[in-house]
């Protein structure tokens, strides 16, 4: 995540300007998202959930601009009874399947009216779970022109909105107004503030009349109230995700961040260039990414594998939103296995969301479908040892969640619910998916192990196995050689180091096995968490403990020119 | 004032005494100090002394009844005591001495003796006077008139005057800024006179190079009145530099330049080419080593100066690196004294003197320099000095991090030349410059590699030790590059080096157990296990049939590391076990030479685990004998101040190694340290006073010790002490200004967490708590990261159990839940995360709504628990979580961790 898209979640995930229709509309949303999901692949061909989703977020910036059937929520709600109904439906059908094999009787009504059905989860949940206290969804609009068909990132769209960052907390309003007001005519401006305390949370947002004044203002530096503070273009996020993305490694590790960013414009407008840096040293860690304002330039660059670059040969890949390449796999397992009941699963698969950066890790059918599981399980599990009744609750609370996830695909509810618009979406959905696969078909995972992790995909897509992978720190036996700062000197940290927190994890570990017979349990655990937590002590003091463990270190070994 | 005068009779008295203090016979000497103590009660001792030292041989009572050898060493031996007592915490500040007639008269030591040990002593005298009591009393005018005193002297070409003042100025340069008496800053005078002296051609050699010395000490203050001189002063040493031709003054010109360097390096920009060539002049021509290592430090300022761009330095890297490379050859006189010894030495005892004295772990400020540069000058072992060698090769290295490239194409040639040289001393500089620049330049000639790593394993063999010894580490240097890159070197050099171990000089094998400490260090534990373990494990055990006393210290180290990096075996029990437990049976209780062996005993019974079983009461028993004895005499010291204390290091090794054991035994060590269960809980006692301990270390130690007492044994155990326990936590916590004290704290706060994860602390969770949310959200101090991070585990863990305590008040707040994931989110250990992220989400799904939470926080948390945490142990809390905040989560842009959580969260 670079710096900028954090910047986009303050500007889509703005609380303030959410929250204040959420509250009404809570059923409407619930509603609209259902039918949302329901109805997209109907109404443009762009429409999976995932965009809507990103239009949504698009939205609060681009109400004025975009000319969409927002305004009249109510319709669209009738228009999407029906839909939603059928829904529902499927999602209870499809618990009740399930939790009907344990003979538990299911509660849920098929015909229940889902606003009803709505509220009554509410409240029960709320009931079961004291902490859980539901926060109504945010607004849900629909917003089909907002996929485009241009394929670049169209950044003079909201060009006139700016995002001001590093602001004094003491700066008002009316003082960022009249600070930028030399820029050009500020047709709007809001600072955020801390909704507890009411306190500016050191950045706000401003909207000027002309382009031309956010041009002028990124020229230069700006200080307000005695502070540095950061102005920036606004991209909205929806433009963002038609950028491209790609991964480079092997860079050399003299090539400072600038440089990075100069050698890779020669292929297209860049949005962002990030250079990765090491934590504690500022030293190029060899990798980078680099987003590009279209998946042209990322085609351009992308030619050749590997491109020289400063007396190294780097190398190239596409760096892609997980989901695209889960999605591979997924689709050969759909043609393969005619008999899974997932229509709604090529939904999910439609390519258009490949553009999309803003995705929901909860898509994914499978896992859907085993945390389904897991709940029961887990529900079953505490009837037993309760004596209470909770297959109501279980049912509820996946009926529950699936309204508050608008956009999910809930497996197996595709059964039915899908069916009535598999028949535009699909077919188009395919072309599309087809299409795009051709483009991405040398698609790589960023960090390496391409192969391996698509095999397994392929393997089993069912298996979550390529997203396992992405637990990177678990314990997992035996680590590397320790960070080269201990390495090349030797002298160890003595026992004081050993006595701080950093290497507490591998007693823990070790404590947490208790079984010290098993030992390769006990390995595996105590190697893999001492070494991280050695390293993670020694980054622990951050700048400080290079003196600190210098001063402890005993250094007894032999070296021809320590002082 | 100065009309006072000595009572001859007590006059008499005391000299004698002196007198008697520096006889040879040892009776009369402790008499004669004894009986010195009681005089130092006296308010007008200090004036007895004094008076001692400027009159010693003028006055006649003296005369008549003292040698005159006598009364000369009278002078010096007054004026030690002098200063000694002076410098006894707070003689002077207290008022209780008269030292009138000292400040008056102390100056007439510098030109009233024929004998430079008397204006020395005068000297230091002066000094110390400054440094105690002028330091504090500036509106005394006397201070400011001494001051002009000695200016004057020195400008009349009083040497003593002026290295007074060189002395002076540092120890107290910083005060000359402020006012002294007459609101007079004297730095202005200061700074005048020196440069004057620095630029009179008149001044001898000494008191230029002392003035210089001065001016030297006044740079790193950037005062306003050397600021304004700057550019004279430079003038002067430019000129001096090329003119004088005196060893003390080039030397105090190289110290000025790199001073200079490192404060204004914008005024020597400019000239920098002249100075570099000057400097490799020196250090290429002239005959006093002080003076190259001086101009050879210069170059290694000028290469590690932050401020200094690359491509300034990098002009000079053609000229500077041959010079380096010719100094990093042995000298004459080493070579000489190097080639008379290289036969095999591996069958003679270490003398005791030949081992440097185990590095104390305990940290001492070093409370004067004077005292230290005796001990350098005094040590004449070949290898232990600084010498220009030593700064050539380090300049190599930092400057080879700086521009490798540059520096590997300048020197590869050139050791090429070389590496085959028939003279070995040749040889063995070319292998310590490879490995110099094996850090930041292995890169740069890693294409030679594979043809000069079997090249320096070969010079293992060599006949010469020093070029084994050196070739030793300079492998060991490439270690990174084999363990990443080039594993197919990994046993064809390691064997060597493994083989070398059982080298019969004392200095190779050194050198080699030092080099596979390394390897072991950078090596994975699997490659080590699957490849290295029984090889040195043998290996191991046959070195502590060979090494003698200061190679087992370094093989105790080397063992220690291998324990640590893998699990100890059967084979390990019976090789290396036996071989420890011998020599910890022949040790005594107060043998400092147990500190290494107790913490080398520490790591192998945590890596033994139960195997250590057998061993186990029998270690136990003594580590514990040891702990509580010193603990008993510490105790005991406060009472009777003739109790000679032991060392703390025996407090903590032994507190470490019980640690081990608990470590490695796990709850089976509950029988060792709790014998009698609840009945006896002596251990948490001497615990609780080792935690009283004002010296962090220990109270480091013992913390480690009690949190895994905690986690590992019984809580009701603790039952009764945990009042006192949790007390000695919040002093800790209350205490935590001191840097020198991290680790402690670090370990206190890792202690409650654990405690709170076992024990009900419903009962003083509010204190704790506020303690804890001060500590942790202080905008007033800059916290160690260590710090906030065990703080943060620790709210986690306590919020597992009571989570409503945080749930109001200072820690619900959006800001304080993202500083908390900032401070967890780093975090390695699975149990350590987990239970953080356990209690956290917990207090944020209690907290509700109070808090609206923003969208990065929200990010925040879920990255969080996306990497190392077992969401499993409380997946529920994490369902209510994603719930609530579903409809902010999916506007989120998750890192791919982050998604791979929630989809790995569904799979569970």
């Amino acid at each position: 995540m670079n710096s900028d898209d954090e910047d986009f979640n303050d500007i889509y995930g703005d609380e303030s300007t959410s929250t204040t229709t959420v509250v009404e509309n809570k059923e409407e949303t619930n509603k609209d998202a259902i039918k949302t999901t329901t109805n997209g692949d109907s109404t443009s061909n762009a429409t999976s959930s995932l965009d809507q989703l990103a239009a949504l977020q698009a939205l609060s910036s681009n109400l004025n601009k975009v000319s969409t059937p927002n305004s009249n929520n109510s319709s669209n709600e009738t228009s999407s009874e029906s839909k939603s109904n059928n829904y529902n439906n499927n999602i209870n059908n499809n618990i009740n399947n399930n939790i009907d094999q344990q003979g538990v009787n299911s509660s849920g009504n098929p015909n229940e009216k889902p606003g009803q059905g709505t509220e009554m989860s509410w409240e029960q949940l709320q009931q079961t779970m004291s902490q859980f206290n539901p926060q109504p969804t945010q607004q849900q609009q629909q917003q089909q022109q907002a996929a485009l068909n241009s394929v670049k990132a169209d950044l003079s769209r909201d060009i006139c909105k700016m995002f001001i960052g590093g602001l004094n907390w003491e700066t008002t309003e009316d003082a960022l107004k009249d600070y930028f007001s030399k820029y050009g005519r500020v047709i709007d401006l809001k600072i955020m503030k801390d909704t507890n305390t009411g306190r500016s949370r050191g950045f706000g947002f401003l909207t000027f009349d002309e382009p031309s004044s956010v041009d002028e203002v990124v020229k230069s530096q700006h200080i307000l109230d005695g502070k540095v503070i950061d102005p920036k273009r606004a991209i909205p996020r929806e433009e963002q995700d038609k950028t491209g993305k790609i991964f480079v490694g092997g860079i050399g590790a003299d090539v400072r961040p600038k440089e990075f960013e100069e050698f890779f414009a020669q292929w297209g407008t860049i949005i962002d260039a990030q250079l990765m840096l090491d934590k504690d040293t500022g030293r190029s860690r060899g990798f980078g990414f680099v987003t590009y304002d279209s998946p042209d330039a990322v085609d351009k660059v992308c030619q050749n594998k590997f491109i020289d670059f400063k007396g190294k040969k780097i190398e190239i890949k596409r760096a892609e939103p997980r989901h695209m390449q889960k999605q591979q796999g997924n689709e050969s397992s759909i043609q393969s296995s005619s008999g899974m009941p997932n229509p709604m699963a090529q939904m999910y698969q439609n390519p258009m969301m490949g553009g999309m950066g803003g995705f929901n890790p909860m898509f994914n059918p499978q896992a859907m479908a085993e945390y389904y599981q897991k709940m029961q399980e887990y529900y079953q599990q505490m009837q037993q040892q309760t004596g209470m009744d909770y297959s109501q609750m279980f049912q509820q609370q996946m009926q529950q969640m699936s309204m508050m996830m608008p956009g999910y695909n809930m497996p197996g509810m595709g059964n039915t619910a899908g069916s009535p618009t598999n028949g535009s979406g699909t077919p188009n959905a395919g072309d599309e998916s087809n299409s795009n696969n051709n483009s991405t078909s040398n698609v790589q995972t960023i960090g390496g192990e391409p192969s391996s992790d698509q095999k397994n995909d392929e393997a089993d897509p069912s298996s979550d196995n390529g997203d396992n992978k992405l637990q990177i720190n678990l314990p997992r036996g035996p680590r590397g050689p320790s960070s080269s700062e201990k390495g090349s000197h030797y002298g160890r940290n003595d026992r004081g180091e050993r006595g701080e927190r950093g290497d507490r994890g591998d007693r823990g570990d070790r404590g947490d096995r208790g079984d010290r017979s098993d030992r390769s349990d006990r390995d595996y655990h105590y190697r893999g968490g001492h070494r991280n937590n050695y390293r993670g002590g020694n980054n622990n003091g951050g700048g400080g403990y290079r003196g600190r463990s210098g001063f402890n270190r005993r250094n007894n070994g032999y070296h021809p020119y320590n002082r | 004032m100065s009309s006072w005068q000595p009572n001859g009779e007590y006059l008499l008295h005391v000299a004698t005494l002196l007198k008697n203090s520096m006889s040879p016979n040892q009776e009369e000497r402790s008499q004669a100090m004894e009986a010195l103590k009681t005089f130092q009660l006296q308010s007008e001792f200090l004036n007895y002394l004094c008076y001692i030292l400027i009159e010693g041989e003028t006055n006649e009572l003296l005369k008549s009844h003292l040698s005159l050898l006598d009364l000369q060493n009278n002078r010096a031996t007054a004026g030690l005591l002098l200063k000694n007592t002076m410098l006894e915490e707070g003689s002077l500040t207290k008022g209780t001495h008269d030292i009138q007639y000292v400040k008056s008269n102390i100056i007439h030591g510098l030109y009233n003796s024929s004998n430079a040990l008397v204006s020395n002593v005068t000297g230091i005298v002066i000094t110390t006077l400054f440094s105690t009591y002028y330091r504090q009393h500036r509106e005394d005018p006397q201070g400011i008139e001494m001051l002009s005193q000695l200016l004057e002297l020195a400008s009349n070409g009083n040497e003593s005057s002026i290295k007074a003042l060189s002395k002076i100025m540092e120890d107290s340069a910083q005060f000359f800024q402020l006012k002294w008496s007459g609101d007079i800053k004297p730095m202005d005078m200061l700074v005048s006179v020196f440069i004057r002296l620095t630029g009179d051609p008149a001044s001898s050699p000494v008191i230029k190079s002392e003035a210089i010395k001065c001016l030297n000490n006044i740079v790193p203050l950037q005062s306003q009145s050397f600021i304004v001189k700057i550019d004279d002063f430079l003038n002067i040493i430019f000129n001096l530099a090329q003119s004088d031709e005196n060893d003390l003054v080039r030397a105090q010109i190289c110290v000025s330049f790199a001073t200079i360097l490192e404060f204004r390096p914008d005024k020597l920009i400019d000239h920098l080419s002249g100075i570099i060539h000057f400097m490799l002049h020196l250090i290429g021509s002239v005959l006093e080593e002080k003076v190259a290592i001086e101009a050879c430090e210069f170059l290694h300022a000028f290469a590690t100066n932050s401020q200094i761009p690359q491509h300034i330095v990098q002009p000079y890297v053609k000229d500077v690196v041959p010079v380096l490379l010719a100094k990093m050859v042995y000298n004459e006189e080493t070579i000489l004294a190097l080639e008379v010894s290289n036969e095999d030495d591996a069958f003679e005892e270490d003398k005791d003197e030949d081992i440097r004295p185990v590095a104390p772990r305990i940290v001492k400020k070093r409370d004067g320099d004077a005292d230290s540069e005796d001990e350098d000058a005094d040590d004449s072992e070949v290898d232990t000095q600084w010498n220009l060698r030593k700064c050539s090769a380090s300049t190599l290295d930092v400057l080879t991090n700086l521009l490798p490239g540059d520096v590997v194409n300048v020197a590869i040639p050139f050791l090429r030349e070389h590496l085959t040289s028939e003279r070995w001393y040749i040889r063995e500089a070319t292998v310590l410059a490879l490995g110099a620049m094996a850090e930041g330049g292995v890169k740069y000639f890693d294409d030679q590699l594979p043809a000069l790593v079997p090249f320096l394993v070969q010079q293992l063999k060599d006949s010469w030790a020093p070029v084994r010894k050196i070739t030793c580490w300079t492998l060991s240097r490439f270690s990174p590059w084999i363990l990443m890159d080039h594993t197919e070197f990994l046993i064809p050099v390691l064997e060597p080096i493994v083989n070398t171990l059982m080298d019969r000089k004392k200095d190779v094998q050194e050198a080699a157990i030092s080099a596979v400490a390394v390897f072991i260090e950078n090596c994975d534990s699997e490659l080590i296990e699957t490849l290295l373990y029984k090889e040195l494990l043998s290996s191991f055990s046959k070195c502590f049939e060979l090494y003698k006393k200061k190679n087992l210290i370094i093989l105790y180290d080397a063992v220690g590391r291998l324990a640590e990096k893998c699990e100890l075996d059967d084979m390990a029990m019976q090789t290396i076990l036996p071989h420890l437990i011998a020599k910890w049976s022949s040790l005594s209780d107060n043998d400092k030479e147990l500190w290494p062996l107790l913490e080398c005993l520490s790591y192998v019974a945590t890596s033994l685990g139960e195997r250590f079983m057998p061993m186990a009461p029998e270690v136990y028993n003594r580590a514990y004998m040891i702990l509580r004895q010193c603990v008993e005499l510490d105790e005991r010291s406060h009472q009777d101040p003739n109790i000679v204390v032991p060392e703390k290091d025996f407090v903590i090794t032994s507190l470490d190694l019980i640690d081990g054991l608990v470590q490695g035994l796990g709850p089976q060590s509950e029988q060792l340290l709790f014998p009698q269960g609840n009945k006896n809980t002596l251990i948490l006692n001497i615990l609780i006073k080792c935690l009283h301990d004002p010296v962090h270390e220990v109270r480091q130690s013992a913390f480690a010790l009690l949190g895994d007492i905690v986690y590992f044994h019984e809580p009701r155990l603790l039952a009764n002490s945990l009042p006192e326990f949790l007390k000695l936590i919040a002093i800790e916590m209350v205490h935590n200004d001191d840097s020198d004290g991290v680790s402690a704290l670090v370990n206190a706060i890792w202690c409650l967490g654990l405690i709170g994860e076992r024990i009900n602390l419903t009962d003083y969770i509010v204190d704790l708590s506020r303690l804890i949310l001060d500590l942790f959200t202080t905008t007033s101090q800059i916290l160690d990261k260590s710090v906030t991070e065990n703080l943060a585990i620790t709210i986690g863990r306590l919020g597992m159990t009571l989570p409503e305590v945080f749930s109001s008040g200072p820690f619900a707040s959006d800001s304080v839940w993202s500083k908390w994931c900032l401070s967890v989110n780093d975090l390695e250990s699975l149990e350590e995360k987990s239970s953080a992220y356990m209690g956290f989400i917990k207090i944020v799904n209690l907290t509700g709504y109070n808090v609206s939470i923003t969208d990065e926080t929200l990010k925040s948390i879920l990255e969080g628990l996306a990497v190392n945490v077992d969401v499993t142990i409380f997946a529920q809390d994490i369902y209510a979580l994603l719930m609530k905040y579903s409809d902010k989560i999916q506007i989120l842009r998750l890192s791919q961790e982050a998604i791979a959580l929630l989809q790995q969260f569904s799979s569970n």
